[in-house]
């Protein structure tokens, strides 16, 4: 995610539903809801009204409906056990008037769990930000009443007291509730929560079986009230006699799977309204990856075991980090390339396990005797989704493939010639091991992680070169793209799609010249709108240039080169990982981009520093460049808090010259999903920013794997931006962090079952 | 995508699991495989080419954001099975010395004689043709699978094997633990109850086994699941001829033979 981009994915998000469909349906069992069903908005609720109920935690809930008068996309997420987020685009087409599109955000809160006497409580607000046809807060109670019938029963302001409403109880100072929006939107806007009328809504929910729900729910809002008066302007909250219909409404939700639902409604008497949902609970879902089996781990002889072991000194099962490093240490010098009759064949059977070898090198001595006690692998993983179980999987060959004299096996990540982390292991342990109910703990208490430097040297003399597989000094590939852009006024999703071509030239282990040129075949992002005349004036007036809200004219060419750069990665020290790029970095910008990190593997701490020079591309022109030149540096600090909540903070210069930061909050999952949300503040004032105020987003990165099953690691990854301005924006030329994360310590922890998969 | 039975099913799990093979050992060559439906959709539209052995993807620029990864899955397809089970054409596996058994997985279909055994201690991984293997615990308890739709990851069958091969009855807990989506395990802890039923002669691979057939009846914590188990237990020594045992909720029961020794 490079904050500031423009909203770009690689796969629409229809196609997440498309590509969901088919193996998630294949469940051995009945299918049946989740226990708690998106309502119309995509929260946890029973038609259009909210309940006291969550769904499971880590839930991912895309929901699409369609009515008469309006369609409605939503995703929501369970960030943490009691509370629920959700964005939403909503479009309405009222009395034949041009549809009129909205984004939102929701939010929804469970404070109180439900007991044997209490019933569940919840909080929340809905459409909170900005313009708000929606927005309105409520209070609501769920009980259980048997495991089949739920009734909810709350209060409601805003939107949902625009039937029945009355006088707020809340008192004098919360009786009127102002209209319209503060400055240019895209703000909190506090002073409306909890004011104006009040009324009271509720709903009552049967499951009639595991796979079908029956809900009904009396309303508080009339549909249409707060379309017409944000189109008017005017003050919102009381009735506005218009209300038609009768309150009531009906609806039947059907697990067509575990995880998607289909339910109908008939909406206060006069409409019906369908709805598509997809419910990824993560703990629900099983393991589906379709590898195919791993090898067994061979066992050696008993005496060769532990001979092995003991020549190894220290203990027989579960070495010591000690231990390992005197392994480490006593090996350093002595590793000599594998011939290359024995390497080729460990190179074929990586191939098959979904890894790529790079070198395999053998030394150490066991005692008295020449033969060698230590193996180490360069490789990366092509294949599996989680880098343990290739670790888990390189292990496994060496295993079978080693002398039994071997006991020590270094697994080192590499990515082209630049090494990137390290798994020191004990043989003995992976063969004891292999069968424990608790293996994934033990194994990966048993394995040394370091960060791929002060690996044991090769032996005086020998060719660093030799023995390497090294890589076709040119690589190429052209695969079709899709690239979305949502929001614009116009239209709410622009789409692209053409054929995208890479071509690198490896220069030398750690540098290469990259090239991406992107053909459109056929879209319309060129066409989206783009600053206009008096929003620029302001913003060069204040002092900032327009660096991304015209980002759009760079898509105008059929053709654009989205790359030309030479790039080096570099390991400048213990726990450091450098990058420098040169060149044509981006549609927009070109020039020179650094970045160094520091990420210790087991630190939950790691900090970043970037810097680049840059001059903006003129978008007429395949090569050539604009007039605009700036500078951008930033320091990030990533935390991962464990228990799959991370943050992440960035302070510096943006591209249009403001100061800032940004605050980036995610929930990792050990399978990769990533959901998270970011905002940024500079010194560019909210009137300066433009509508929206200031930069803030969501994004959702998938991996294909989820879906499919099958290996692989493509990801679908996607920003949500509702307004892409110029404020807080910044080059996207790539984040080294991505490079490391995937191997620091919590990652491990969360996937240390996939080492035996 | 083959379907590898005769059994009508709704399910699109089916995938022939294994089979016969008393090849010698690496797995066989990956082939493409062609993803199903909705899938194909996806993945067609990602698929692109790469210079051969190519590094794209899995190189620097990866994550850089700016290339499409082509899913490249390397897999094996599924073969078709075999004959009927039980009852694999006795000709097809008349000359077969090497150890071979025979899997039939109840829910899905699939069916499959899986040989190539390797030990580990009291444990014996069999690998079919296909590269998915069953990983079973002396005397006959599967404690482990591996690319199966859903696997059984890890089981802790101590109690089990033994009183199995004793052919006594007993009562005690063990657990089957899964991997949801996120790499967590799901444990299932089964309180069970073993007990003899009969002697009973089987015909195996055409030969009789004497063998003592012993139900194990278990409840599954936190669901409550009612599981049933079969073992047939050679009367003279420790070897499970013929079992059916539950290996998850997904993947439903297996059902086993041990064709040759």
């Amino acid at each position: 995610m490079v904050p500031g981009s423009r909203s770009r994915s690689v796969m629409a998000l229809a196609l997440v539903f498309a590509a969901a469909a088919l193996p998630l349906t294949a469940e051995a069992r009945e299918p049946r809801l989740p226990g708690q069903a998106p309502n119309l908005y995509g929260m946890p609720g029973a038609i259009n009204m909210p309940t006291a109920t969550a769904f499971a935690d880590g839930t991912l809930a895309f929901t699409l409906n369609l009515a008469p008068d309006r369609l409605r996309a939503n995703v929501a997420f369970q960030l943490h056990p009691r509370v629920t987020a959700a964005f939403r685009y909503t479009g309405v087409r009222l009395d034949g008037a041009p549809t009129y599109f909205d984004r939102a955000f929701d939010i929804h809160v469970l404070l109180a769990e439900e007991s044997r006497f209490t019933p569940a409580l919840a909080v929340g607000l809905r459409d909170f930000i900005g313009t708000g046809i929606d927005s309105s807060e409520y209070v609501v109670a769920t009980k259980t009443l048997t495991p089949e019938l739920q009734v909810s029963a709350g209060i409601g302001w805003g939107q949902m007291a625009t039937r029945g409403g009355f006088a707020n109880p809340l008192g004098g100072g919360f009786r009127t509730r102002p209209g319209g929006f503060t400055g240019q939107g895209g703000v909190l806007e506090t002073d409306r929560f909890f004011r104006g009328d009040a009324a009271v809504f509720g709903a009552v929910s049967y499951q009639a079986t595991p796979r079908l729900r029956l809900v009904a729910e009396y309303s508080s809002e009339t549909r249409d009230a707060m379309v017409r008066a944000a189109r008017a302007g005017g003050a919102i909250g009381a009735d506005d006699g218009r209300a038609r219909g009768i309150p009531l409404s009906f609806g039947a939700q059907y697990a067509v799977s575990d995880s998607a639902q289909v339910s109908a409604y008939l909406l206060q008497g006069r409409d019906v309204g369908v709805q598509f949902s997809l419910t990824l609970d993560p703990r629900r879902t099983p393991q589906r990856a379709q590898h195919p089996a791993p090898l067994p781990v061979s066992i050696r002889d008993v005496h060769a075991q532990a001979a092995a072991a003991q020549a190894g000194a220290g203990g027989w099962v579960t070495a010591s980090a000690e231990a390992h490093r005197a392994a480490l240490a006593r090996a350093d010098g002595t590793m000599l390339p594998l011939p290359a009759a024995a390497r080729d064949p460990l190179a074929e059977v990586f191939r098959e396990q979904g890894l790529r070898l790079r070198a395999a090198q053998i030394g150490g001595t066991l005692a008295g005797q020449g033969a060698p006690d230590i193996v180490l692998v360069r490789f990366s993983n092509t294949a599996h989704d989680v880098h343990a179980r290739a670790e888990g999987r390189a292990a496994r060959i060496l295993a079978a493939a080693m002398p039994p004299s071997v006991e020590t096996f270094v697994l080192v990540h590499a990515m082209g010639g630049v090494d990137i982390a390290s798994r020191t292991l004990r043989r003995s342990d992976l063969e004891a091991l292999q069968h424990s109910p608790e293996g994934g703990a033990a194994m990966r208490a048993a394995i040394l992680s370091g960060d791929g430097t002060g690996l044991p040297a090769l032996a005086p003399g020998v060719d660093p070169g030799a023995g390497v597989v090294a890589p076709p000094r040119l690589d190429w590939s052209i695969a079709p793209y899709l690239e979305t852009s949502y929001f614009d006024p116009d239209q709410p999703v622009r789409i692209d799609a053409g054929l995208r071509g890479t071509l690198r030239f490896n220069l030398t282990d750690r540098s290469s010249v990259n090239m991406i040129v992107a053909g459109r075949l056929f879209g319309n992002i060129g066409a989206g709108r783009v600053i206009s005349p008096e929003d620029r004036e302001t913003l060069e007036d204040a002092g900032f240039a327009v660096v991304r809200s015209d980002g759009t004219r760079f898509y105008q060419r059929r053709v654009a080169i989205e790359r030309l750069s030479y790039d080096h990665l570099g390991r400048p020290g213990e726990n450091l990982y450098s990058r420098v790029s040169v060149g044509y970095l981006e549609r927009a910008y070109a020039g020179v981009a650094g970045q160094l990190l520091w990420a210790p593997p087991d630190s939950n701490l790691a900090l970043g520093l970037e810097a680049t020079a840059v001059t903006r591309r003129d978008p007429d022109r395949l090569l050539g460049l604009g007039s605009y030149s700036t500078v951008t540096g930033h320091v990030s600090a990533y935390y991962d808090f464990g228990n799959s909540y991370n943050a992440r903070l960035d302070v510096g210069r943006y591209l249009a010259g403001d100061y800032g930061a940004t605050l980036t909050l995610e929930r990792e999952f050990a399978n990769g999903i990533r959901v998270g949300a970011y905002a940024t503040l500079t010194n560019m004032p909210f009137s300066v920013f433009g509508e929206g105020s200031f930069d803030k987003g969501l994004y959702l990165n998938v991996p294909f794997s989820v879906f499919t099953g099958q290996p692989g690691r493509a990801q679908f990854s996607t920003t949500f931006q509702p307004i892409t301005r110029d404020g807080g924006a910044r080059v996207a030329v790539g984040d080294l962090y991505q490079v490391v994360r995937e191997h620091r310590g919590a990652k491990r922890a969360a996937t240390q079952e996939a080492f035996w998969q | 995508m083959t379907r590898a039975t005769t059994r009508a099913t709704t399910r699109a799990t089916t995938r022939a699991t294994t089979r016969a093979t008393t090849r010698a050992m690496p797995p066989a060559a990956p082939r493409r495989r062609r993803l199903p439906g909705a899938a194909a959709l996806a993945a067609a539209l990602l698929l692109g080419c790469t210079a051969p052995g190519s590094e794209m993807g899995g190189g620097a620029l990866d994550n850089l954001g700016t290339i499409i990864e082509a899913a490249r899955a390397d897999a094996p397809e599924p073969l078709e099975p075999v004959g009927a089970f039980p009852g694999v054409d006795p000709a097809l596996i008349a000359g077969v010395t090497n150890p071979l058994i025979g899997v039939y997985l109840e829910d899905s279909g699939a069916l499959a004689t899986v040989g190539m055994p390797s030990r580990a201690g009291a444990v014996t991984t069999w690998m079919s043709g296909d590269s998915r293997t069953i990983a079973v615990l002396d005397p006959g308890i599967v404690i482990a699978t591996r690319g199966l739709p859903v696997d059984l990851h890890a089981a802790e069958a101590g109690s089990v094997a033994h009183a199995v091969a004793q052919r006594r009855a007993a009562s005690y807990t063990r657990d089957h633990r899964m991997l949801d989506s996120t790499y967590a395990p799901r444990i299932l802890r089964l309180a069970c109850e073993l007990r003899a039923e009969a002697d009973e002669t089987l015909v195996i691979n055409q030969k009789l086994r004497q063998t003592r057939r012993m139900a194990e009846a278990c409840t599954a914590a936190p669901d409550g699941a009612v599981i049933e188990n079969i073992y047939w237990v050679d009367v003279d020594s420790p070897i499970i001829w013929q079992s059916r045992q539950w290996l998850g909720p997904e993947v439903g029961a297996a059902f086993l033979q041990l064709l040759v020794p």
